[in-house]
């Protein structure tokens, strides 16, 4: 076990070197100038040339790679071009707001989508089984900007019950301040009593978190109905029942827990899919994570923080990949995690 | 569901809604407006030069401001110079107060102006004319120049003029103010700065301007990534003023009874420059041409709308020195054909070989070049637009070789002149970098540096100099003006008091707004 782990180590810091070498030669040939960015919208000609030997940006390519992987190997993800920041300092700033995001999303796809999908499962080829394909089909080929806009306008603007922007409201902000503990703000309000902040929390989350789960929602339903039907064919499932198992027995202990083996693999696909989606999510609630420090960064091809970012989206995609094949591990005695059967 | 988990859920929910109730009242005591913010990349304002001005400008104060076309005191009462423009006096105002404490005084303004001048950064460059800053008592300065310089102009910029506490200043240095901190003399105080999420200001209640009952105690500048997000937010009130509405979501907006809309007079302007040194625009009947082939009142009505008015010359309307008696290029598509008959590329036209690059950066910029690309097909010009966005296109431009033939070219004042334009772009020194035109006149040069000094001792000869100069520019079909861009808001109604002032660009005066 502890020989598998460290072989995924070994390969996530694999992944990591090849994306950064590729997300830094591609921002460093794109046709764009840092320094003029770095500078502002009227700088005076000589100012260019001074940030130009600031940033080392009169050095080729491979000799500035060179440098900002030694940086990197030091733990300095360098400096941000548009902020004037260090890129570790913005990173920190932004991604617990992200995370906060992305768990409240996964949760409400897993506790949503698996219940729905096991539903319709068991009401095939009825209307209900109907509705829950539309529903999936919408999931995966609404785009994920436009429902969120629609969300603001129906939530918002028609019927007025969601706030549309921001972690919180900007009066609660500054009237009722959140102390930082976890950088959740939810958690901290909780842990501070400050039940006010935690309302406007709670409310402000609803939206993004409901946007961003959406496709992935979608895609959950259509695995656990697929799965929960195959498992339901299965001679075992037969068997249960010539015993006279209890038809709830059957179908929640012996079949969903064998359904959910594929699902929970699936689980780090839809998490990977949210931190896509949170790049179009953030940008449109105005939610300060690195979805819409990440989008900033690549319309300005602020190329140190773009690579700061997509190193912490890669490693957390591949933390949480990992993390469900050791669950998927766990659930699953029959799968053995060893040497003679590493894949 | 068991009794129990019903039971607790509904308590759940009726403390959730008791919670909420709390921050409504707090609300009501305060007045608060919360406005549309931009990018603050610096919080120094002797560094700053673009949006940061709007926000600071209520938290600092420079000596005089322009509006309406004079000069208006503000930490200074009155001024006055040599005749020979070269000294001026400042006599300071008394009573006035830094957030900090500090007093303002003629130290306090000599500090400033030679920090500005000495940081040598962003704004740093108008400043220079003025070789020495003196203290003459506590409340009065001296502002010594080496040639005639229209100081009170200078003393009115958006940028950079602005007023700064000597001994906090020395104290923290550059750096702590643009990490997210301001100290100025100014009606409003920051309060807290979360970047990408709010900026807070209350008021200052030390002011020397004094408060009435209906003003705002707190404004919230929040930034809101995308225009579809802060006209829902003005729509429902989160929002009392933004800016950024897209033309075709203005009639939609405009139809809801809590929101208006405010067009001011700017001094933003948008024009098109003929590259005067590549063919085939390097030939003046093709200029000519281009100018008859595109009809400038639809490209003006379709794409620009309300937003703005027809350019009609070098300057925007709303800039003093603006030349009104330029004779417009009527749109006159068979007066064009003639000039292309004329012109020495007469033969690669009539082949249809001639083909033009137009630049744009985005939005409207895109529509214009397409709309140019058109009106040039009728012509028998093929037009390629451009798609190199910002920064990158900077780089393209500034190549003498690769600059496209038309370039497309926002500009706005950073004081009240109008050499800002008229030096600013069109003079052939490569090292100010915006000449996209290329025109190389060393005529037309001396007359706006005489200008220049005439802005110091007598303004009317300036502005007929100006005028030629603006006539030069027209007759040698520099540029294309297309729309002098009036400054929109659209805000909650019950805002009251807004006035913008069009060198101040984008700013809003939040002391002077009331419910």
């Amino acid at each position: 076990m502890a020989g598998y782990i460290i072989r995924r180590v070994l390969f996530v810091v694999v992944v990591l070197f090849v994306v950064t070498t590729l997300t830094f030669f591609l921002s460093a040939v794109a046709p764009s100038d840092p320094a003029l960015l770095w500078a502002g919208p009227r700088p005076k000609a000589g100012q260019i040339e001074k940030i130009r030997k600031q940033l080392g940006l009169d050095k080729p390519a491979y000799v500035r790679y060179y440098h900002y992987l030694a940086g990197l190997i030091r733990g300095d993800l360098g400096t941000s071009i548009r902020t004037h920041k260090p890129v570790k300092e913005d990173l920190k700033k932004y991604y617990m707001a992200t995370l906060e995001l992305a768990v409240v999303s996964m949760v409400l796809s897993v506790f949503i989508g698996i219940p729905l999908g096991v539903f319709t499962a068991f009401r095939r080829e009825t209307p209900a089984d109907h509705a829950g394909r539309v529903f999936s089909l919408l999931g995966v080929a609404l785009p994920i900007f436009w429902l969120g806009m629609m969300f603001q306008l129906l939530f918002g603007i028609v019927f007025d019950i969601l706030p549309i922007n921001g972690r919180v409201s900007n009066i609660i902000r500054f009237t009722n301040p959140v102390e930082t503990r976890t950088g959740v703000l939810i958690l901290d309000s909780l842990i501070m009593g400050n039940w006010v902040a935690l309302k406007s929390a709670l409310l402000h989350i609803i939206l993004p978190s409901f946007t961003l789960a959406f496709a992935s929602l979608a895609y959950l339903v259509r695995i656990t109905r697929s799965a929960v039907i195959e498992v339901m064919g299965e001679n075992y499932i037969r068997t249960a029942k010539a015993f006279g198992i209890s038809d709830g027995l059957v179908k929640y202990k012996y079949a969903l827990k064998n359904a959910l083996i594929p699902v929970v693999t699936v689980l780090g696909i839809a998490f990977a899919m949210s931190l896509a989606g949170s790049i179009l999510v953030e940008s449109i609630f105005d939610w300060p994570g690195l979805g819409r420090y990440m989008w900033q960064s690549i319309i300005n091809n602020d190329f140190p923080s773009l690579i700061g970012v997509t190193l912490v989206f890669a490693v957390i995609c591949c933390t949480v990949n990992l993390l469900v094949d050791l669950l998927y591990a766990f659930i699953d005695r029959r799968v053995k995690v060893n040497k003679s059967q590493e894949g | 569901m068991s009794k129990i988990l019903r039971r607790g859920f509904i308590t759940l929910l009726i403390a959730f809604y008791i919670c909420g109730l709390a921050p409504i009242a707090a609300a009501k005591i305060q007045n608060l407006i919360t406005v549309y913010m931009y990018e603050m990349k610096h919080w120094d304002p002797h560094i700053a030069t673009g949006d940061e001005a709007r926000v600071l400008h209520n938290i600092y104060e420079t000596l005089v401001i322009y509006d309406d076309g004079k000069l208006k005191p503000k930490l200074a009462t009155s001024w006055k110079q040599t005749n020979d423009g070269r000294e001026w006096t400042f006599t300071l105002r008394k009573g006035v107060k830094f957030h900090n404490g500090e007093s303002f005084n003629a130290v306090a303004a000599k500090y400033s102006l030679d920090r500005v001048r000495k940081m040598g950064d962003g704004p740093s460059w108008m400043f220079e004319p003025i070789n020495e800053v003196k203290v003459v008592d506590e409340f009065t300065i001296k502002m010594i120049c080496k040639d005639p310089t229209a100081v009170d102009l200078i003393m009115s910029s958006y940028y950079g003029a602005y007023m700064m506490p000597p001994r906090l200043t020395e104290e923290k240095g550059s750096d702590w103010f643009q990490a997210g901190n301001a100290v100025g003399t100014g009606p409003y105080m920051l309060v807290s700065y979360e970047k990408d999420v709010q900026t807070v200001l209350k008021k200052f209640d030390d002011y020397w301007g004094g408060w009435e009952s209906n003003q705002f105690d707190l404004a919230i500048y929040k930034p809101v990534e995308e225009a579809v997000t802060a006209i829902q937010l003005l729509k429902r009130g989160e929002m009392d003023m933004i800016e950024k509405v897209p033309v075709n979501s203005v009639p939609a907006l405009l139809s809801n009874p809590d929101i208006v809309a405010v067009y001011s007079d700017s001094v933003v302007n948008e024009f098109y420059n003929f590259h005067m040194q590549k063919p085939p625009t390097d030939d003046i009947n093709v200029r000519r041409a281009i100018c008859h082939a595109v009809d400038l009142d639809g490209l003006v009505d379709n794409l620009v709308g309300k937003s703005g008015i027809k350019g009609t010359a070098p300057l925007p309307v709303g800039m003093f020195g603006h030349n009104p008696d330029l004779k417009p290029f009527e749109y006159n598509l068979e007066k064009a054909k003639q000039l292309m008959a004329k012109s020495k590329y007469a033969e690669q036209w009539r082949k249809g070989e001639l083909e033009i690059t137009v630049s744009q950066w985005s939005g409207i910029t895109k529509s214009y070049a397409v709309y140019i690309q058109s009106a040039l097909k009728k012509l028998g010009i093929k037009v390629v637009v451009d798609t190199t966005l910002w920064p990158a296109s900077e780089d393209m431009f500034k190549d003498k070789k690769r600059c496209p033939q038309m370039t497309i070219q926002s500009w706005w004042a950073d004081y009240a002149t109008p050499s800002g334009w008229l030096k600013g772009i069109w003079f052939e020194d490569e090292k100010l970098g915006w000449n996209w035109a290329y025109y190389a006149n060393p005529a037309y040069e001396k007359l706006i540096n005489e200008a220049m000094y005439l802005e110091a001792v007598d303004l009317d000869k300036a502005v007929s100099k100006y005028k030629q100069a603006q006539q030069m520019l027209w007759d040698d079909v520099v540029m294309m003006p297309l729309a002098d861009r009036r400054h929109t808001v659209f805000m909650r109604k019950h805002i009251k008091g807004f006035r913008h002032l069009p060198i101040y660009n984008g700013a809003y005066w939040i002391y002077n707004l009331h419910k």
